[in-house]
């Protein structure tokens, strides 16, 4: 949304602690939560159903809604429509400030979100992490001995959810915001405010899920299936609300991100030159457009369920909760592409620039990744191959999952196409990179096991399941954002992170990554079940040892961060405007990047991955006129 | 704090950002009902312990069918009258006044029902598709007042108004196209 026609005298700025900004969302989320239980509570009364009950779930999800709306209206989102809606001039601002509180509010600067999205979401990772502690020191022994097996069970759910939750994020949310403008020779997204939006449903439903601890949380793990979800108390209503706030968040940044590649590519940005994380962006949006939606619907019928009295997933009135594990896998199996796609695109964008030779194949990447979108909607009932289905089904499912493999399979040529006879520099990003590509081979590989009925039906509920999907999302994603972390984040904050603590980081997660999720695969075939705070006594030796190294791994993690506050608090050495000497576009810009990205819009006028080649065109000029000659 | 003023951008970006926009938004409008296409189908397929219909006989005969041929008719009215109103602002007005009609016979005819949600794996999916419809329709007809109010007080040029009719029409029509589904399903499969 331009505001060239619209003051700016409409803009309220109250200054200081006062005004639209995050302590006066924080208060009116807080207030709006007893109002809305209060007026549940009122509504409520006099139902049959809840009657008998020790719990209103009504009062419950009517003070999430209303704290969403504090929440919102705190941050001024509802500032633009309501004068819009009264036919009034909307109060756009004709400018962008530069100052450090646009990082605690409303901000239509897609960089700021991006910085937002850093920060906010990896502050959730950590709580992820910190569970992921508490649940390795629980399986230190055998037997219930640090938490109750129902808080054990809580612990996971909670774990998995806010990992889930989170990683949604990870990737798209900062680098997608902060450089898909960049890269594509654009001053902004499509739709700026929708962009902060995006970001501010994230904290929100963060805090939403931690709220369920005060309800002693919820016990059907980050899947929330039916019936047990029904049955749950009202950390259950913290779940769903949260993960609805999550697949709000999700479709609208998708949409978002697909509009800003579709409409705003600088002149000469054809396909065939649209860099490879752009690609990766553009596939998982369709996924985040597509799939979000029906999850969002989904814990809708939940919702209802619990409060209104619907029968969606209950057998007993109607239902079947086989409807929900339909219709929640439906979004969940792409979801776990919505998760790996961005990281395909920024290994594939790092590469070449390391390997100082062309992107190999890159028509074959832009294939793989829009082949794995089309079929990811075509797998999701591998999720239900012990849940009963017909098993006439089982062939078509087992299929189409094992057929996924081929396009994934297509990014892990043209890795080897594009390091076969490079000039390899091993800098950290290149480092994670590579090891993404380890990790991710050894989590595909796994995942065959799954997607096989025979071996499914031995291994699913088990510790293998645990494996696979650790060495996809956290060895293949979180490993990508590292390196996508240590390769751009220099340019989005002009400070160049330590050099000797970042390889400390790289090798300890590394090693401690694989000797944390390897031995889980023998876990698994021994029969150790999941969500299971108990185990079998001859396992305790092959848990210690896990559990050791999930503390080291731990301890990795915090040396990112030490290295993180050290970097950009204490140490700020400036960094180099093209340390990486990358053809990329946002790399032409200098450090840190001015607030509306370029002066005049780029003409593209050459490929990002021409490393090598000679005689090739710059990636594009500044000069409208000299790129036409050139023409 | 300082600042830097936004640059001016040429008027046909926007657009252009609002039509794709708007086709991403109804693909997402539609895949949300596609949840409750796949519910209705699923359980009614599965009838569990005979209660898809409440277990009760006669079921079929909705009790307020009057009232879904008259919102299904607002609805696809309203549909028609918005295509147009980038022309013409009256026809906006008439596309909004239909749409509010709509939804008040919804509202009415949840109070004629004579079934509550807990009545079986039917009125579980009617009053789920239904009540979520309504509030889209809410949300969307609020999105038209927006527009058709900014319009009459001047606040935004012919070519603006134009390129948001354009989008709020396609939304609006998919929710026409998603009403109309509702209605063949709801009433006449059941």
């Amino acid at each position: 949304m331009t505001a060239t026609a619209l003051p700016a005298a409409s803009r309220r700025r109250l200054g200081g602690w006062i005004g639209f900004n995050l302590l006066t969302a924080i208060a009116l989320g807080i207030g709006g939560f007893f109002l809305g239980a209060y007026i549940g509570g009122v509504l409520a009364a006099g139902k049959d159903y809840l009657v008998g009950t020790d719990q209103n779930d009504i009062g419950v999800f009517m003070g999430f809604l209303f704290a969403t709306v504090g929440w919102l209206a705190g941050l001024g989102f509802f500032n633009y429509p309501v004068r819009r809606l009264a036919g009034r001039p909307a109060s756009l601002p004709l400018e962008e400030s530069t100052g450090v509180s646009r990082f605690f509010r409303l901000s239509t600067d897609h960089k700021v979100v991006g910085i937002q999205y850093f920060f906010g979401v990896g502050a959730f990772f950590l709580v992820g992490g910190l569970n992921a502690m508490l649940i390795r020191t629980e399986l230190l022994t055998p037997n219930e001995r640090f938490v109750p097996a129902g808080q054990y069970l809580s612990l996971v759910g909670l774990h998995g959810t806010m990992m889930i939750m989170m990683t949604s994020a990870f990737i798209l949310g900062p680098f997608g915001n902060y450089l898909v403008p960049l890269m594509i020779g654009s001053r902004r997204m499509a739709f700026p405010r929708v962009e902060s939006l995006t970001f501010w449903l994230t904290p929100l439903a963060g805090l939403v899920l931690l709220s369920a601890i005060a309800w002693n949380g919820f016990p059907t793990g980050w899947t929330g299936y039916a019936p047990l979800a029904d049955e749950a108390r009202a950390g259950m209503d913290a779940y769903i609300w949260s993960f609805m706030l999550i697949g709000l968040s999700i479709t609208l940044n998708g949409l978002n991100l697909l509009t800003t590649i579709l409409t705003m590519r600088a002149p000469g940005l054809t396909w065939g030159r649209l860099p490879i994380f752009v690609w990766g962006a553009l596939s998982t949006s369709v996924l985040m457009v597509l799939a979000a939606p029906v999850l969002i619907a989904t814990l809708l019928m939940e919702l209802t369920d619990r409060s209104a009295n619907t029968s969606f997933y209950l057998a007993s009135g109607g239902g079947s909760p086989y409807l929900y594990e339909n219709l929640f896998w439906f979004f969940g199996h792409p979801e776990v592409y919505i998760l790996a796609l961005p990281g395909f695109g920024i290994v594939l964008e790092i590469l070449p620039v390391f390997a100082r030779k062309p992107l190999w194949g890159y028509r074959l990447a832009v294939a793989g990744m829009l082949g794995v979108t089309f079929l990811s909607f075509f797998v999701w009932q591998h999720h239900l191959f012990v849940s009963g289905i017909n098993s006439t089904l089982r062939p078509f499912y087992m299929l189409t999952t094992e057929l996924i493999s081929i396009p994934t399979g297509f990014i892990f040529l043209n890795a080897i196409g594009t390091l076969w006879q490079g000039r390899i520099r091993f800098t950290v990003p290149m480092l994670f990179a590579l090891a993404f590509f380890f990790n991710f081979l050894i989590g595909g590989l796994s995942g065959i096991f799954l997607s096989d009925v025979p071996s499914d039906v031995t291994t699913h509920g088990s510790f293998f399941v645990i494996a696979h999907f650790h060495y996809t999302i956290m060895g293949g994603l979180v490993f990508a954002f590292f390196a996508a972390t240590y390769y751009w984040l220099p340019k989005m904050t002009g400070i160049a992170l330590n050099e000797r603590l970042a390889r400390i980081q790289f090798w300890t997660a590394f090693v401690f990554f694989n000797l944390t999720f390897f031995p889980l695969f023998a876990a698994g075939f021994l029969d150790m079940p999941r969500r299971v705070s108990t185990y079998a006594p001859s396992l305790q030796t092959l848990n210690d040892f896990v559990s050791a190294s999930a503390f080291a791994l731990g301890g990795s993690m915090l040396l990112f961060l030490g290295n993180l506050i050290w970097s950009l608090a204490f140490a700020r050495v400036p960094a180099a405007e093209n340390p990486w000497r990358s053809r990329g576009l946002e790399w032409q810009l200098p450090t840190p990047v001015p607030v509306h990205n370029f002066d005049r819009i780029p003409v593209i006028t050459g490929s990002p991955y021409d490393y090598g080649v000679e005689g090739a065109a710059p990636v594009a000029t500044f000069d409208a006129a000299a790129a036409a000659a050139t023409a | 704090m300082t600042s830097v003023p936004i640059p001016v951008e040429p008027p046909e970006l926007e657009a252009r950002v609002l039509r794709v926009g708007s086709y991403l938004l109804s693909a997402a409008v539609a895949f949300f009902f596609v949840a409750f296409l796949f519910a209705f189908f699923y359980l009614r397929a599965l009838d569990n312990n005979g209660l898809w219909g409440g277990g009760k006989r006669g079921h079929h005969v909705h009790p307020a069918s009057t009232a879904g041929i008259v919102i299904l008719v607002c609805v696809l009215a309203s549909v028609a009258l918005a295509r147009r109103a980038g022309t013409a602002l009256a026809a906006g007005w008439g596309a909004l006044a239909l749409g509010l009609a709509a939804v008040g016979v919804q509202c009415w005819q949840y109070a004629a029902l004579g079934f509550g949600p807990g009545d079986g794996g039917y009125a579980s999916v009617y009053l789920g598709w239904t009540a979520f419809f309504t509030l889209f329709a809410l949300g969307a007809l609020l999105w038209l007042e927006a527009i058709l109010a900014s319009a009459r007080r001047g606040h935004a040029g012919p070519v603006r108004v134009e390129a948001e009719i354009a989008s709020f029409s396609l939304v609006w029509t998919m929710l026409g196209f998603v009403e109309l589904v509702a209605f063949c399903l709801l009433y006449l499969v059941q």
